[in-house]
């Protein structure tokens, strides 16, 4: 995949942000250029983002958006509960900023960017999925919720279906057995299997041709 | 085991002829009058232990005494390489491992689901997929791909190595050949070189609704094709012909599958919006194909009047004209022309009638505007797919890379 020297500009411009605003994003901003490169691939449509927390990973696929000129809205599903992030979260010592964060310092954020338009929160968990979002289709999708238990398989196993491009996921590392279970577990379906892993990010795009074997598809046979 | 070496010439009793072949060469040339026997006694004894058990043991071969292995069968005798069972497929996993788990192009797939996606009401248009099993676009069949309502399939391709695996997908199943056809016990060969019994198949069958002629007892999900229903309702008057009218139109069973959409969305039944339709490609090489593909046509346009969108993959052969052309071992194969589709015909292009030296008329420069609707909010199917192609070729000239990846590598090294 290639990244986008855009995102990486984003990036800087986000994490700068919202450190200023006390708030942070995941792990430094560091996946932020690997999502938006992948937002930026998806093309037109939807995207949805679980867990926006400060809204960094939102913002960059709103602004990559904006500046590719791609249709669709970004989703966030985050319930913005402090008392269970707070006990799920673990923040390192070098954490920068608070665990939680708040619907109001989400928005805070999104307006700083000029994207209140483009973004839609839903205060909910992410499982059992938002009903409001039940029949709409997403071109790409963030999964950077809870990061035990079932959550990051339950994430997957909803946006399976309803997602046409590509779904990202972060924490895809050892610290999160879960998430890379889940991940893992994704790529072996039928229809989707692993695109780019960089770091704790992952992406997976769904159905691309057999590179070997029978059914192996080159262009020239299209 | 060893060998007998005590064949006897009927003629010349001269002995010690130790095969068949030896002894009729001898026949052969020391008495050229006498016919060769049509059976001599064999010249191989096995000397196999009393209680050997059937399949395979090693033995010394008789004739050049080297380690060999030969079949034994139930009755103790030496099965000849025919009579060897086949062994089984190793455990099935070659079969899965490469199991097809796209259907096309990811451009072509992404162009689907956008032509699949009705925008003005935020939801999937009601699509019907279709599909024969003709090699050339039914494995293009989107099993794994979103947007696709109903998969009906038909006749005996339950056997099909791309249909197979995927059949608890399908919602309807027809089959409006005639009884004594599917009652006969044959069936494509399966993706597990099992053959199966078609007729024992549509008893059992798991598809909820199987479409025939009529309901048969034997087969608990069989159901009427609607057949005067449909014919009163399209065609009844419409068709004349002679002294009177063609009270039908059906070629083949997709024009039994086509007339059911109409018929559902006629009467309500379901609001269909869009049929897709792989592995039908009536290659017009075969008379039988030249027969059946009128009414397919015939119901393609039936439904297009009545709103519902018809789509075939690039390469199929169904909504294009084709001529015969020949590969280089003269081999007869069917070539798509495009060009007969509209008027100023392509063929020959005019490069290559000038090439052929004859007259190219006043106006050569209006030859052909297909595509060039540049307005057009249905973009041409080559044009996209080329600009398409074009872009992905344009994200993988690895001189972009470069600048790039100097710029994600100044931006991780902050992380360390």
């Amino acid at each position: 995949m290639r990244i986008l020297p855009e995102t990486i500009k984003m990036t800087r411009e986000i994490t700068e942000a919202l450190v200023k605003s006390g708030g942070r994003a995941a792990d430094g901003g560091i996946s932020l250029p690997f999502l938006g490169s992948m937002v930026f691939l998806a093309g037109n449509g939807h995207h949805v983002d679980i867990g926006s927390l400060y809204g960094a990973s939102a913002i960059v696929a709103g602004l990559v958006k904006v500046q590719f000129n791609l249709e669709g809205t970004i989703y966030c599903i985050d319930p913005y509960n402090a008392e269970i992030r707070n006990a799920t979260v673990r923040g390192g010592p070098e954490l920068q900023g608070k665990v939680s964060a708040t619907p109001e310092e989400f928005w805070k954020n999104v307006e700083q960017f000029g994207l209140k338009d483009r973004v839609k929160l839903i205060q909910k968990n992410s499982h059992p999925w938002p009903e409001e979002l039940k029949d709409t289709v997403f071109a790409s999708a963030y999964i950077d919720g809870e990061h035990t238990g079932d959550t990051p398989l339950n994430d997957f196993y909803n946006l399976r279906g309803r997602v046409t491009q590509y779904i990202g996921c972060d924490n895809y590392e050892e610290s999160y057995p879960d998430v890379v279970a889940a991940m893992a577990t994704g790529m072996q379906t039928d229809d989707w299997f692993l695109f780019y892993k960089n770091l704790s990010f992952v992406s997976l795009r769904r159905i691309l041709p057999a590179r070997t074997g029978d059914n192996a598809v080159s262009i020239l046979q299209m | 085991m060893t060998p007998d070496k005590n064949l006897t010439c009927p003629q010349c009793n001269k002995s010690g002829y130790k095969s068949p072949a030896a002894l009729k060469g001898h026949i052969r040339s020391k008495h050229p009058e006498t016919p060769t026997p049509r059976e001599l006694p064999a010249t191989l004894s096995v000397k196999l232990p009393d209680k050997a058990e059937p399949g395979y043991h090693s033995i010394n071969c008789p004739t050049c005494r080297q380690p060999a292995t030969v079949y034994l069968k139930e009755d103790g005798t030496i099965a000849s390489s025919s009579e060897i069972p086949k062994a089984p497929p190793t455990s099935g996993l070659s079969h899965h491992k490469h199991q097809i788990k796209r259907a096309a192009y990811p451009e072509v797939i992404s162009a689907r689901y956008k032509m699949r996606w009705n925008d003005a009401e935020n939801r999937w248009k009601r699509t019907v997929c279709l599909s024969g099993t003709h090699g050339k676009t039914g494995v293009e069949i989107p099993w794994h791909e979103m947007g696709v309502d109903e998969f009906w399939m038909l006749n005996d391709c339950h056997g099909v190595i791309y249909i197979q695996p995927y059949i608890e997908k399908v919602s309807r199943w027809f089959q409006i050949h005639h009884r004594w056809r599917i009652t006969r016990r044959t069936s494509r060969a399966s993706a597990d070189r099992v053959v199966q019994d078609h007729w024992e198949w549509l008893k059992q069958s798991k598809v909820p609704r199987i479409v025939m002629q009529r309901k048969f007892k034997e087969i608990p999900n069989s159901e009427e094709f609607p057949f005067r229903e449909v014919c009163e309702m399209f065609i009844k008057g419409l068709l004349g012909r002679g002294a009177g009218y063609t009270q039908y139109y059906f070629t083949n069973t997709f024009s039994y599958m086509l007339a059911q959409i109409a018929y559902e969305k006629a009467k309500g039944i379901k609001d269909w919006e869009r049929i897709e339709l792989y592995g039908c490609e009536l290659e017009q090489l075969e008379s039988e194909f030249v027969r059946q593909r009128p009414g397919i046509e015939f119901w393609f346009g039936m439904l297009i009047n009545m709103g519902v969108e018809i789509y075939v993959p690039e390469s199929c052969f169904m909504l294009y004209p084709q001529v015969i052309g020949k590969l280089p071992t003269g081999q007869q194969v069917m070539v798509n022309a495009p060009g007969y589709t509209a008027y100023g015909y392509k063929s020959p292009s005019m490069e290559e009638a000038r090439a052929e030296g004859q007259p190219l008329g006043t106006d050569p420069i209006e030859e052909n505007v297909i595509g060039a609707w540049d307005d057009y909010e249905f973009i041409d199917h080559t044009y996209n797919l080329n600009e398409a192609i074009a872009r992905v070729v344009h994200a993988h000239t690895l001189e972009l890379f470069v600048p790039e990846n100097d710029a994600l590598n100044e931006f991780l090294e902050e992380f360390k």
